[in-house]
């Protein structure tokens, strides 16, 4: 089917050149379902002529004289004009004929190309892209009027000739799509055998020219087919999981080789399969070039658009719910950020402004950024906004740091822009981003200074179909809660079968951190029959949160992260909104995976905080208060030591066998990753220095300067939230900043540069150098 | 006359039997996990090869008894309108071929949700073997609640 397209396409074409366009013919395929798919097919390919031409059009702006690329354009409108025909869509032939007129002017040098045309000619893909989006929709061409662009085509394409042979030309293009749209109707049904062999004989002359377009087509599947073939071969997996055993314990040596060469087909096989699901990002990106010129046109700007790494591979299904995050912020960053001409000359800068887009792999993940040299965020203009909007008190406000102020800019209905253009700032802004990003598991940063520009960087997983999972079990069966939703767990020793609870009228609530959080069981939930539970020892409380609600789910045990595979439970489960989806785990049994969102709607905790929405920003962020959060810790013979829950990355647990030497200094490589071993009794002041014996630590993973480090700690306590006034210490201690209060106590704050640079500049030498110039030596 | 093949099979002590040419997969795997808040007729999720399966408990299904009362129930892999369900029944009998001739239509004082579950019956010698269409029930299911209210009074009536 894939070839018949352009194949009739050419057919018509030919037909059309060979009888002087003074006859066009239209083959009628009498079976509908045949005709049905050859639209879809010539849906599909038009939208692919009209993505190219967008991109071909941008490119050709800016190198005018490029007569190959101008050959590239006039065949595939000549193709898409082609393919019209035969389906006697004929507006979109009158439309793609005019546009073909000005291409050929163009191609044969009698017109230079100038904006004015290039925007004539975009405009003439929009239209395009219009009829065909109605075709789409309806199998026939949507009516319309399209004389006033065919006529500025027109216009366009004899303005730089003589006056003389400008009308003869005229005369000649006028009469055309006359005598193309008259006897397309009129052409009885017959005629297509008639017509059918002169045309098919000339069609190897007409494909050559085509193909020179095709070459690097690649092949398209059906995206229903591939999910299919993932699946296959993820059973043929599983089937091979089975097999294993038996050629462990097998002595046949012919048969254990067999299923070894199983094995290892089975395995590239697996890793193809996944590299199919992958698309580079310029799949998105290729529309881009067009966005940023017809905004930087209508902003009156001038705008460099630089893209870097489009090369860069994603799941497809991620791809499709990053481009309205990017369009937007693109958006954003030609609307608000990059200035006006005059503007950027006052400043200092070059007139053209540059945004760059940029996508890398990192750890797994995948990095976009974003970043324009222009105005910046005006932190100032935030603030009063924030104050003006009744987001946070003036007192409060003043005291922000930038990247508290940057926060702000992700809740709803913020906008520093005074007027709203039809562009952007309208106030559905970087919220709905956050969301979407966040939805899909990733995470938003934004990085600006004023007058230098602004960097947004958007970290995104590699995957959908994987995410990482927390699997609790409640009732004898294991759920999976998705990680990224989980905030913290807690864990509750019930002591004289005392409720851990308190009582709001009926409704459990759990002090956390001074703060109430709404308590929910998950086997009422979800009502189970509980079997029998009667004396627990301890809770399990999984504090999740769900479109701005915070609450804590009650379950009967916590077993592990990992990593799951999201299976979507269908049609007939579909209904059940508290399911995410499933889960198939390694001993082969389903687990369901619990949907956070689902769970809080239903049970009226979410629809509870919608009805009164004015007070949602204030429960889905954190707005930046007084007050910061620290973990406290405890090391050999210093019970109480803090440090900032922003420093710490990870809570780890380390087998103490596994660090390694490495020079004088240790390390350990754990779970991917090269982490140097700090341990932090020998570094801080009132410290014993007894080793500890136990083989199992916790350690609290660290990135400084870019290196990894994991401070080793005795025990691990609980998450304070502290003013952040610090108290300075009379005489400076070894690796302690200063403390802070923390209900009447007194809680060291760990210097984590301090010690860092202490351990990078420690040799076997027990005497520590007692002053360290920590800017020196952190470089 | 064209003759169609079916399997039959037991659940509690009545006989039905599907289309043959519906079936996937026969197989004892019925370790299903339970779905809270499914409709009562879903006994839970099975997993065939990487591929999740909703698995009908028949019995609840056709309301003939609360459970099957069979510590081992068979698991019928039938593949609905390109969807895979598991059909959780007693006992799997054998494949026969039934001419097109004996087939009636359930009358038509037939109780109305039980139209949900059963296509027709087959006369046999002795007694009248029911058809079911698992199509039917799935499509009950997506489309309006809880179609499996069929009880077992009204199909031992049907059967007599």
């Amino acid at each position: 089917m894939k070839d018949v397209l352009p194949l009739l396409s050419n057919v018509s074409n030919s037909i059309s050149l060979r009888a002087g366009r003074s006859i066009k013919c239209v083959l009628i395929l009498t079976d509908m379902q045949n005709n049905d798919e050859i639209l879809t097919e010539f849906i599909l390919e038009a939208r692919e002529i009209l993505d190219l031409l967008d991109t071909e059009f941008i490119r050709l702006e800016s190198t005018p004289a490029d007569n190959k690329l101008i050959g590239n354009i006039f065949r595939a409108l000549h193709t898409l004009k082609g393919s019209s025909g035969f389906f006697a869509f004929k507006r979109l032939e009158k439309i793609t004929h005019a546009g073909e007129s000005l291409l050929g002017k163009i191609r044969d040098g009698q017109i230079t190309l100038d904006p004015p045309r290039i925007d004539c000619l975009l405009d003439t893909v929009d239209v395009l892209r219009i009829i065909i989006g109605g075709i789409e929709k309806t199998k026939l061409e949507p009516v319309g009027e399209d004389q006033k662009i065919i006529d500025q085509l027109l216009a366009f394409a004899k303005t730089q000739m003589t006056s003389g042979e400008a009308s003869k030309k005229e005369e000649l293009v006028k009469e055309v799509p006359v005598s193309i749209a008259s006897p397309v109707q009129d052409i009885p049904v017959e005629s297509f055998s008639v017509q059918k062999n002169p045309a098919s004989d000339s069609v190897p002359e007409v494909s050559n020219q085509e193909r020179a377009y095709d070459v690097s087509a690649p092949v398209k599947v059906n995206l229903d087919t591939l999910d299919r073939l993932m699946n296959l071969t993820s059973e043929m997996v599983l089937a091979r999981n089975r097999l294993l055993p038996f050629a462990n314990n097998s002595k046949d040596l012919d048969f254990s080789q067999t299923v070894r060469s199983i094995d290892l087909l089975t395995l590239e096989l697996q890793e193809r399969m996944m590299k199919m699901r992958m698309q580079p990002i310029s799949t998105v990106w290729s529309k881009f070039s067009r966005l940023v010129r017809d905004l930087a046109q209508e902003c009156k700007k001038q705008v460099n658009f630089i893209q870097i790494g489009a090369e860069t591979e994603l799941d497809r299904a991620l791809l499709d719910s990053i481009r309205d995050p990017l369009v937007h912020i693109l958006r954003n960053s030609i609307d608000h950020s990059i200035e006006t001409p005059p503007e950027r000359i006052a400043k200092g800068k070059s007139e053209t402004g540059n945004v760059q887009l940029k996508a890398f792999h990192q750890n797994g993940m995948v990095v976009i950024e974003i970043i324009d040299d222009g105005a910046g965020v005006n932190y100032e203009r935030v603030r009063q906004r924030a104050i003006q909007r009744g987001l946070i008190t003036s007192a409060l406000a003043q005291g922000l740091s930038k990247k508290e102020l940057i926060e702000l800019i992700f809740l709803p209905g913020f906008s520093t822009k005074e007027s709203i253009s039809n562009l952007s700032g309208r106030g559905v802004g970087m919220d709905v981003v956050k969301n979407n990003i966040v939805n899909i598991g990733g995470a938003i940063e934004v990085l600006s200074e004023e007058d230098i520009g602004t960097t947004i960087r958007l970290k995104i997983p590699l995957t959908l179909a994987i995410m990482p999972a927390l699997m609790v079990g409640c009732a004898l069966e294991t759920y999976a809660i998705p990680q990224n939703r989980i905030l913290e767990l807690v864990r509750l020793k019930i002591t004289n079968n005392e409720n851990p609870f308190d009582d709001f009228y009926g409704t459990p609530v759990y002090r956390l951190r001074e703060s109430l959080i709404p308590v929910l069981y998950l086997d009422q939930e979800l009502s189970i029959q509980k079997t029998s539970n009667s004396a627990a020892a301890s809770v399990n409380l999984v504090v999740v949160q769900s479109s701005g609600v915070r609450f804590g789910l009650i379950v009967d045990e916590i077993f592990n992260i990992q990593d799951v595979v999201v299976k979507p439970l269908g049609p007939l489960l579909s209904k059940l909104t508290r399911y995410a989806g499933a889960t198939i785990l390694g001993s082969g049994r389903v687990s369901l995976i619990l949907d956070v969102d689902g769970i809080a709607i239903e049970s009226g905790l979410v629809g509870k905080i919608q009805a009164n929405p004015i007070e949602q920003p204030e429960l889905a962020v954190n707005l930046p208060e007084d007050e910061w959060s620290m973990l406290l810790f405890e090391l050999e013979g210093l019970k109480q030591i803090a440090l900032s829950l922003d420093r710490i990355e990870h809570i780890v647990m380390l087998n103490t066998e596994q660090i390694q030497q490495n020079g004088n200094k240790e390390v350990i490589y754990y779970q991917d990753e090269l982490m140097h071993v700090v341990r932090l009794q020998n570094y801080v002041s009132g410290c014993s220095l007894i080793e500890t014996e136990s083989k199992v630590t916790p350690a609290l993973t660290c990135v400084v300067n870019q290196k990894t480090y994991a401070l080793i700690v005795n025990q691990v306590h609980d998450i304070i939230l502290v003013p952040q006034k610090m108290h300075e210490l009379s005489s400076p201690q070894r690796g302690i900043h200063g403390c802070v209060i923390h209900q009447q106590d007194v809680i060291n704050v760990l210097d984590l540069e301090e010690v860092v640079a202490m351990h990078n500049v420690h040799d076997s030498t027990t005497i520590y150098p007692l002053v360290i110039d920590v800017q020196a030596t952190s470089q | 006359m064209t003759e169609i093949h079916y399997l039959t099979f037991q659940v509690g002590s009545q006989q039905f039997c599907i289309p043959a040419e519906m079936v996937v997969d026969i197989n004892r795997n019925c370790d299903c996990t339970y779905v809270p808040g499914a409709p009562e007729s879903i006994k839970g999720i099975l997993n065939l090869r990487g591929q999740l399966i909703v698995a009908f408990d028949m019995a609840t299904t056709l309301g003939i008894n609360a459970e099957l009362n069979t510590p081992n129930p068979v698991s019928i892999i039938v593949d609905v309108d390109s969807s895979r369900i598991s059909l959780l029944v007693d006992q799997v009998g054998d494949i026969l071929s039934l001419n097109e001739s004996t087939f009636e239509t359930p009358p038509s004082n037939f109780p109305a949700h039980i139209r949900q579950a059963v296509l027709g019956a087959h006369k046999l010698n002795t007694t009248l073997l029911i058809v079911l269409d698992p199509y039917l029930f799935i499509k009950g299911l997506i489309g309006n609640s809880n179609p499996g209210n069929t009880s077992a009074s009204d199909l031992l009536i049907l059967s007599q």
